[in-house]
């Protein structure tokens, strides 16, 4: 249940009050009880010491000795009181008519008027005189001071009280006063004493009995009113309190309640002013210091939303950053598959998986030239932003410098130097390259501390190859590399990966490891490479399970494609001039090989000067590959160089019905080309211009 | 390629062996700019001539456009592939070739 702090201090109140008032109640109860009970006590004790001194002893002396005379008259013997038990109507007018006698004494008429005087003028209940014989135990009537039918006749007995006789037996004969409550006779305040004669005898006691009824009954009358005051006073104290506790404590702190409710809402609506702003409380306690306190938690919590709200768009815009970021990267990698469509002898996948938004691993491959194909699979040290920046510089760097036809070695040990100048970062990469040339299978690597590669050929296993690494690149200037040479067969597989791969964890901390890699590359060594890596990518998630994955996990595979008889022939060339004799050499010898008559062979030279010397005058590729496919009764010429695009098969014919006048002076060298060749075709890819020509004959 | 030069007054033969292609047609694009003066009968000897590429043409279209105002010009002893690369460029056409 639920009460406001009013109601609680209410209670509280209410329950102090009937405590307070209780006590007051009982201890002024007590002590107004006991002060009449002392008064009545002490009112009816000298009554009863007046009656004892007023009567004259004399005359009551004369009539104790005869009512006693009378009295032992009816005892079996001196010590035993008559048998009341046993009288009858008739014994008991015998008894009193035995005393008429003392009713008619003249020292009875006295003593009843002195005692009905003073009973008259004190109101005292009960008056009589008697004799208290210690006998028989017996208390005697002698005068009563009552003048109704109801007044006790001489002789008239009862049991003296125990108490009574005790002090008798002491010799007091002043019985203290005493309060009883008889159903008979109400409340009654009761005492005696002693009516002495001169020589000192008790001659018998004066009784005296106040009715205390009324005073009994004024007494409740007290306790009645004062509950009512107490009451009131308690009704009093609660309204003034519950109207000040209201004011001072209830009504500041449901406006502070309703202030504080209101904040959120207030900074929504974007108010200048918030309702904590605005409280005035000025109760001078620790209500008002409570305001204060609220009211400055809410500056400081401005404060902190400001600059919570500024970190947290600071944090949205890294966030933001780094997703461009991962998508630069991304696309920084080649990730359209087939990346060569035109490419039949060999095909290629590749994935990067970054553990973070952003990764230090990464793969690469282009076309150096028309028959090189360069492999890259890097791992930078580090993972996140930094691996990522220092990614993007060593992945420029081996491009830029593979792309100028060195030899793997010659472009680690420059990329390695390039990387040394300024790195304050003290990063390093890992670097598997491979520099394949298409047309043999000549694959030449080196490796830069990395991964081994794991190779397949034809018709066998994954295994892995271990070749001899050289140290990381970055990691010392001036390091030394070394290459090895594969021969790829058709058939054959390359799968090269980072260390995402081997060292992917389970929940138990088993590291997947080169042989489940290569099991799984072995259930599936037909796939192709797609889902080579797909499968071997599912079966690392299988074995990590929900464990997080903390590193990169990179793959490339390349397979090498059995194209039998058919594949072309390369040469590559500097577009000089001077090499146009050796790119002629490379056909004739070619066509020679294949009994191209003599006509189609010197065809074919006048092809090649037109088309190599285009490519010297007209491209600014640097380098260009010839290749060559012959067969019985056909041959098939390739050109193929980086330089700007051309199509030449897009060149309208010239108007060959011209007078010399009206020609120009060049034109004529495609259109030769397209009247000695059966055919020609020609694409731009990966930066090269491949114009392929065939001949029948 | 090999230049061989007979001159008679105004006759000038030039016996051409090898290859005129790219590499070739200056020597004899300088050759005939520094002969050319005064000859008003000029003879190209194609005996030894193993082809002809589209650079070569153009030397001899020049030949032939100067030749066009000072005199006369022959193409001789043209084997078949230069044949073949005559008649594709209807050089066959303007050519006089005996």
């Amino acid at each position: 249940m639920r009460l406001s702090l009013r109601k609680k201090v209410m209670v509280a109140v209410l329950l102090m009050a009937l405590i307070v008032a209780g006590a007051t109640a009982l201890v002024s109860y007590n002590m107004y009880a006991r002060s009449m009970e002392e008064h009545y006590e002490r009112l009816t004790m000298n009554t009863a010491r007046s009656a004892a001194s007023m009567v004259d002893v004399q005359a009551v002396a004369e009539l104790k000795d005869r009512t006693l005379e009378i009295y032992r008259g009816f005892c079996p013997d001196e010590n035993t009181p008559p048998d009341f038990e046993a009288f009858d109507e008739a014994d008991w007018d015998a008894y009193y008519a035995a005393y008429d006698e003392i009713l008619q004494s003249d020292a009875y008429r006295k003593t009843f008027a002195t005692l009905n005087a003073l009973k008259e003028d004190n109101g005292v209940l009960w008056l009589y005189v008697a004799y208290m014989d210690e006998q028989t135990g017996q208390g005697i009537y002698i005068v009563d001071a009552d003048s109704t039918q109801d007044a006790c006749l001489p002789g008239t007995c009862g049991d003296i009280e125990p108490e009574n006789l005790v002090l008798m037996e002491q010799g007091v004969y002043d019985f203290p006063p005493y309060i009883t409550n008889y159903e008979e006779f109400g409340w009654l305040s009761s005492a005696a004493a002693a009516i002495t004669a001169p020589d000192g005898t008790v001659v018998a006691n004066a009784f005296v009995d106040f009715s205390m009824n009324q005073v009994m009954a004024d007494r409740q009358a007290f306790l009645l009113r004062l509950a009512a005051v107490l009451a009131a006073v308690t009704l009093v104290l609660i309204v003034t309190l519950a109207y000040g506790f209201g004011r001072a404590v209830v009504r500041p702190i449901n406006q502070l309640a309703k202030a504080t409710g209101s904040f959120v809402s207030d900074k929504e609506r974007n108010q200048s002013s918030s309702a904590i702003s605005l409280l005035e409380i000025r109760t001078g306690d620790e209500i008002e210091n409570l305001s204060c306190s609220i009211r400055q938690m809410e500056q400081e919590i401005n404060t902190y939303i400001a600059n919570l709200t500024q970190v947290t768009a600071e944090r949205e815009r890294i966030g933001a950053e780094l997703d461009v970021a991962r998508n630069i990267q991304a696309s920084m990698l080649p990730c359209i598959f087939p990346p060569f469509p035109q490419r039949e002898e060999f095909s290629i996948f590749a994935s990067m998986d970054p553990a973070k938004e952003v990764g230090g691993d990464f793969y690469d491959f282009f076309l150096v030239d028309d028959d090189h194909l360069a492999l890259v699979m890097a791992d930078v040290s580090g993972k996140g932003v930094p691996a990522a920046m220092f990614m993007v510089i060593a992945k420029t760097l081996l491009k830029n410098a593979a792309q100028t036809g060195a030899s793997p070695r010659a472009v680690l040990e420059k990329v390695n130097d390039q990387l040394c100048e300024n790195n304050d970062a003290e990063m390093f990469v890992t670097v598997w390259l491979g520099i394949l040339e298409i047309s043999t299978g000549k694959l030449v690597c080196a490796n830069a501390g990395h991964e081994f590669p794991a190779i397949r050929r034809a018709g066998g296993e994954f295994e892995l190859f271990r070749d001899k690494h050289g140290f990381v690149l970055a990691g010392m200037e001036h390091a030394r590399y070394r290459e090895y040479e594969l021969t790829l067969c058709g058939g054959d597989t390359l799968f090269v990966y980072t260390d995402g791969v081997p060292e992917a964890t389970d929940s138990q901390n088993r590291l997947y490891g080169t042989d489940r890699m290569l099991a799984a590359l072995n259930r599936q060594k037909e796939a192709g490479c797609q889902e080579l890596i797909r499968g071997l990518r599912a079966d690392i998630d299988g074995f990590v399970g929900d464990n997080p994955q903390f590193d990169d996990i990179t793959m490339l595979a390349l397979e090498f494609k059995n194209l039998g008889e058919t594949r072309m022939r390369k040469m590559g060339l500097r577009p000089d001039l001077a090499q146009l004799e050796q790119a002629t050499a490379f056909f004739e010898n070619i066509l020679a090989e294949h009994n191209a008559p003599r006509r189609v062979v010197e065809q074919m030279k006048v092809v090649t000067d037109e088309i190599f010397s285009n490519i010297v005058f007209y491209s600014g590729a640097t380098a260009v590959t010839l290749g060559c496919e012959a067969g019985e009764g056909y041959a098939r010429l390739r050109f193929s160089d980086n330089g700007r695009p051309y199509d030449p098969t897009q060149k309208p014919d010239p108007d060959v019905t011209l007078p010399p006048e009206e020609r120009e002076a060049g034109g004529m060298g495609i259109y030769i080309v397209r009247k000695l060749t059966d055919g020609l075709s020609y694409y731009y890819a990966d930066g090269l211009n491949v114009l392929t020509l065939e001949k029948r004959w | 390629m090999e230049i061989m030069k007979e001159s008679h007054d105004t006759d000038l033969t030039l016996k051409l062996r090898g290859r005129l292609d790219t590499s070739t047609a200056p020597e004899l694009e300088g050759e005939l700019k520094n002969c050319l003066e005064g000859v008003q009968s000029l003879t190209l000897d194609l005996k030894e001539l193993e082809y002809i590429s589209s650079a070569g043409l153009r030397v001899l279209l020049s030949a032939q456009k100067t030749m066009n105002k000072q005199g006369s010009m022959v193409v001789r002893n043209v084997n078949p592939i230069v044949r073949d690369v005559f008649d594709i460029t209807g050089f066959s056409d303007f050519l006089t070739i005996e």
